[in-house]
């Protein structure tokens, strides 16, 4: 029998590569896409999208969703403000969970999931970029020993997308406790960006604690982000146990800066060398006669910050740009979990302790104080 | 230290010609040191460099690591909300290296370079300033406050 996979929530949402990733796994069979019964019309509309796409019903109901047949695992991706009650239903109806980063819009919500989880003895996992290439190479040089014993860790994770509106700059005043994070034009990308920096540096280092943070959030480029009051970009100082230093820069910065998808660098330092792990290392790149330099998509007044593989993606410029080799399916990853009856490489336990690094880079960043951490 | 006259000068030069707009963020990581005493002094160094590139008088300062601990971390904070995370290094088997991300408002400047070890003799000759309060925060465990608004 295979998986039985609900949906909860559809466009213009990661769900739209999620989804897509389960309904190519021979191992599943989409159910239905769902999400809570009071969702707006545009979201609703967003929802009935997917399902057509996916060939599957529309059930409007979360409740009655969870009620159908054959449901084993739950692959939940709402705006974040909703999605920590959201999981929790889905945790309390006994499903397996596949759940968008960062895992909740608070900590409360993601604490109580993260103790249903472990009373009813789930299968989780966030998705997060540990499966990339440029991640597994950082962690096969820290389990090699290869620069002595790890002294700090410096990652930098931007996504050039968006059309940079050149703000006047001034210093941001934070939020301590933010409670919205996405609206159709705008996120917060400290908490959409950071989280897989936080992830990945916990995962590659074998879960050691983060002690302490220090942080600072920017509006450097986005008129959008200005307006809804989310920052466009942060800068993270960590302590690690046994004395390791991390840095962290994450942000949207704009389609103009960089080629690619944006800068992934990792720089490792240890007490007997160094290393540096580029992520736009592996890629194909094109110089030649006729280009003509920097071509963007059009903005999309239902996507302006080009958030969703649903909307133009295609950028080109001098010298033209390609990824290379596709990284494996993080919904297969969690299907193997399944399979094997074991834990996924960041489960709901581990996106909880990078949920609260985050929400402590937000205190941080609002007081100008370093903040501790459990 | 010539190479870090060389260094500021050059980016210096082409963040100023405007061509990736107002520069906002600044990552350097700087492995030009083969004396852990000279670890600090690099560190104050680039902090000097951030306020040439970056355009704006610094607002804070915090900084991790230390000598003893074979690098040094600085995050720096400045005025009109720009930032940077600053990095200095030990050289390792005679490799060095200076690692540099500036990302503008419209675009961004990339350095990879890789140092012969003549170029890197002597002192940095700048920043004593930053390198005093980068030893005040490491000293105290939080961020030194330079400029208040």
């Amino acid at each position: 029998m295979p998986y039985g996979v609900l949906i909860v929530t559809g466009g213009m949402s990661h769900q739209e590569n999620y989804a897509a990733g389960f309904q190519q796994d021979p191992r599943c069979k989409v159910i239905a896409v769902t999400d809570e019964a009071s969702v707006d019309e545009r979201r609703a509309r967003l929802n009935q999208a997917l399902a057509d796409q996916l060939k599957v019903p529309h059930v409007r109901d979360l409740r009655e969703a969870l009620a159908l047949p054959g449901v084993d695992l739950a692959s939940i991706c709402t705006e974040h403000h909703r999605q920590g009650r959201v999981a929790i239903q889905c945790a309390e109806a006994g499903k397996h969970l596949y759940i968008d980063k960062p895992m909740a819009g608070n900590l409360e919500e993601a604490r109580k999931l993260a103790a249903i989880v472990r009373a009813k003895k789930l299968r989780t996992q966030m998705f997060t970029q540990v499966l990339l290439p440029y991640a597994q190479r950082v962690r096969r040089i820290l389990r090699r020993g290869q620069v002595g014993e790890l002294r700090a860790i410096h990652c930098d994770l931007h996504f050039a997308k968006g059309f940079s509106d050149s703000p006047p700059l001034a210093r941001r005043k934070e939020t301590a406790s933010p409670d919205m994070f996405l609206v159709p034009d705008a996120k917060r990308e400290m908490f959409n960006i950071a989280v897989y920096s936080l992830a990945m540096i916990r995962w590659a280092t074998g879960g050691r604690p983060f002690r302490t943070v220090y942080a600072t959030t920017a509006n450097y480029f986005f008129n959008e982000n200005r307006q809804r009051d989310f920052e466009d970009f942060g800068a993270l100082t960590l302590t690690l146990d046994g004395g390791v230093t991390a840095t962290i820069s994450s942000g949207r910065v704009g389609w103009r800066s960089h080629p690619g998808g944006g800068h992934i660098r990792t720089r490792i330092v240890g007490a007997r060398g160094s290393a540096f792990v580029d992520g736009g290392a592996a890629h194909g790149e094109i110089c030649a006669d006729g280009q003509s330099y920097w071509r963007v998509p059009a903005k999309n007044p239902a996507d302006p910050m080009a958030f969703w593989s649903s909307s133009d993606q295609r950028k080109t410029g001098g010298p033209e740009w390609f990824n290379a080799a596709v990284a494996p399916s993080d919904q297969s990853a969690f299907i193997d979990t399944l399979e094997q009856n074991r834990d996924a490489e960041v489960t709901v336990a581990d996106a909880l302790v990078v949920l609260e690094a985050l929400f402590g880079a937000y205190r941080s960043a609002a007081r100008g104080e370093v903040v501790r951490l459990a | 230290m010539r190479y870090l006259e060389w260094l500021d000068k050059t980016v210096g030069d082409r963040v100023s010609s405007g061509v990736i707009g107002a520069p906002v963020f600044l990552r350097a990581d700087l492995q030009l040191a083969a004396d852990h005493g000279l670890l600090g002094p690099l560190a104050g160094a680039a902090v000097e460099s951030a306020v040439r590139w970056l355009n704006a008088s610094v607002h804070s300062i915090y900084a991790l690591g230390g000598a003893a601990a074979g690098n040094v971390t600085v995050m720096a904070e400045f005025s009109g909300g720009q930032s940077a995370l600053l990095s200095a290094e030990m050289i390792w088997d005679g490799d060095a290296s200076a690692q540099l991300l500036i990302i503008g408002q419209k675009g961004s400047l990339r350095i990879d370079d890789f140092p012969e070890l003549p170029q890197l003799k002597g002192s940095p000759a700048a920043g004593k300033r930053w390198h005093d309060a980068i030893l005040r925060s490491i000293e105290a465990g939080k961020p030194v406050v330079m400029a208040r608004e």
